[in-house]
């Protein structure tokens, strides 16, 4: 057989391969107890995480500002319970957008408690990530309980999707109904997400123990609450006074994740999260003039992923803007920021 | 409700058969099958969040492939006494059951070269499509594959 034949080969038993692990059949063996070391590091890291997450928390509910929309803002509470049959079950949040989620301690059954504290981005699909390690079966149960602060219930959808064994989508049950994942989930990332019905905050109750509860409290329909950091409440889409204050030509960043902090003027800067840089009016932030050409020539000559050189320029207002050469934007700031995700 | 949601999906789902399967099996290269898989769907749920801005991107698949690199090395470290490719304890067989000793071979490769390899001949992608995922000009996937199959006749000749 020649070498382009078992190269082919090869590659189709990596993808056999790859596809056994995400339906559960490897690792075995030795690799099955590397995995539950890793499992359990997980752990330890989503409790740290989790830590800082509810440090953070009380940091930034002294700093923000909670603009009226309609009704009320109820807390947000999920509650996550696996059974207690496999040690090795992790339960973390991988990532999640729209909300602050925060976890904290292992709740008995094994799993993590976590609370989403935000709903800025009621506009948009959101979306909360769980990673689950381990071997247990996992059954997600409803109905969720939709209600107001007061007790009023609340009309509003809910959709989930996992990853198949194919790397394939497949939707989840809606509308309150039971959710039951199909199998055993050895390792996997699932993920939920809350259709833009879903416009308020949510409440979950917890359930029994060896299910795993994921309720969300909403408010009714209409415009949603908007959530905003103090130095972004200061309607800057109205301030016509912001000036260059500085001007770094070559400066170096590349925000891949949103979190990245980068090192400006000698200071840590922030990125601003999303719903926060939605704020700025870009019209009211003067640029620096050009080269005196008066044509920019790009140092770096292809954008992509390794494009990690331009321009950054501080604002009277404090804000800051970094222009990569290949024209790629990002606002931050020096007000030290939490963010809710890896990279 | 606006339609926007479901068009975002319909647009992750191509890209998730498209360029996710090609960061899947350049990650799996990288880091043998289970970190491997493991860090590409990481890194689809990373560009699921950051869809709207990912898929304006040039080059996402290289994006993902450098975030799944991101979420590989903290499980790397854990594995770094341990044969990471193919990392299935020797039970990866040919589809006919039969051994495959060019696993073997490749695990000796260099990272780099192994992915160029694996990407181009066992799989059969372009070598344009194998140098964006990798991030590299499709003449370094050129010169990474063609060194790398030499090694790999000598590799498999020695033994």
């Amino acid at each position: 057989m020649d070498m382009d034949d078992e190269l082919r080969r090869a590659g189709d038993a990596l993808d056999t391969a790859s596809r056994r692990h995400r339906q559960g059949t490897w690792p075995s063996g030795d690799g099955r107890a590397a995995w539950m070391v890793i499992a359990a590091g997980l752990l330890v890291v989503g409790l740290v995480i989790g830590a800082l997450f509810a440090y953070g928390r009380g940091r930034d509910d002294s700093d923000a500002v909670i603009v009226p929309g309609t009704g009320s803002s109820a807390e947000t509470t999920a509650v996550i319970t696996t059974p207690e049959t496999d040690p090795s079950t992790t339960i973390e949040p991988v990532a999640d957008t729209g909300y602050r989620c925060l976890t904290s301690e292992p709740v008995d059954a094994g799993g993590l408690v976590f609370t989403i504290e935000r709903f800025p981005e009621c506009s948009a699909t959101s979306l909360v990530m769980l990673r689950v390690g381990g071997t247990t079966s996992v059954t997600c149960t409803g109905p969720l309980d939709a209600h107001l602060s007061d007790g009023t219930m609340l009309a509003y959808s809910y959709s989930s999707k996992y990853w198949d064994s194919n790397g394939a989508w497949t939707p989840q049950d809606a509308s309150g109904a039971t959710t039951t994942l199909p199998e055993e989930l050895p390792f996997r990332t699932m993920q939920y997400f809350v259709e833009p019905a879903i416009v308020r905050p949510i409440v979950l109750p917890a359930d029994a123990s060896g299910s795993l509860v994921f309720t969300i409290s909403i408010d009714c329909p209409g415009s949603p609450p908007a959530i905003v950091d103090i130095p972004f409440t200061l309607t800057p889409a109205t301030r016509t006074d912001v000036q260059i204050v500085r001007v770094d030509e070559n400066a170096n960043y590349y925000g891949a994740c949103g979190n990245e902090v980068a090192q400006f003027t000698g200071e840590t800067w922030y990125p601003l999260l999303r719903a926060e840089a939605d704020l700025i009016d870009p019209a009211l932030y003067p640029l620096p003039a050009p080269p005196s050409s008066g044509v920019r020539a790009p140092k770096v000559a292809p954008p992509g992923p390794g494009d990690d050189v331009g321009t950054f320029v501080v604002y009277s207002d404090g804000v800051g803007r970094y222009e990569s050469d290949s024209g790629r934007v990002k606002w931050l700031t020096r007000q030290p920021h939490q963010y809710n995700w890896e990279c | 409700m606006s339609d926007e949601p479901i068009e975002r999906e319909l647009g992750f789902d191509e890209f998730t058969r498209s360029a996710g399967e090609r960061v899947r099996r350049a990650l799996v290269a990288f880091y043998g099958v289970e970190i491997g898989t493991e860090a590409a769907a990481e890194a689809l749920s990373v560009a699921w969040q950051r869809w709207a801005e990912v898929s304006a991107m040039d080059n996402p698949a290289g994006f993902m492939f450098r975030v799944g690199q991101s979420k590989a090395r903290p499980h790397v470290r854990w594995w770094v006494r341990r044969e990471l490719f193919p990392s299935t304890e020797g039970q990866i067989a040919a589809p006919d059951g039969g051994r495959l000793d060019v696993l073997d071979a490749l695990r000796r490769l260099r990272p780099e070269q192994r992915a160029a390899v694996v990407l181009v001949k066992s799989h059969g992608h372009s070598y344009r499509e194998a140098a964006e995922i990798l991030g590299v000009s499709e003449a370094a996937v050129t010169n990474h594959v063609h060194r790398g199959l030499i090694r790999l006749r000598t590799i498999m000749e020695v033994d």
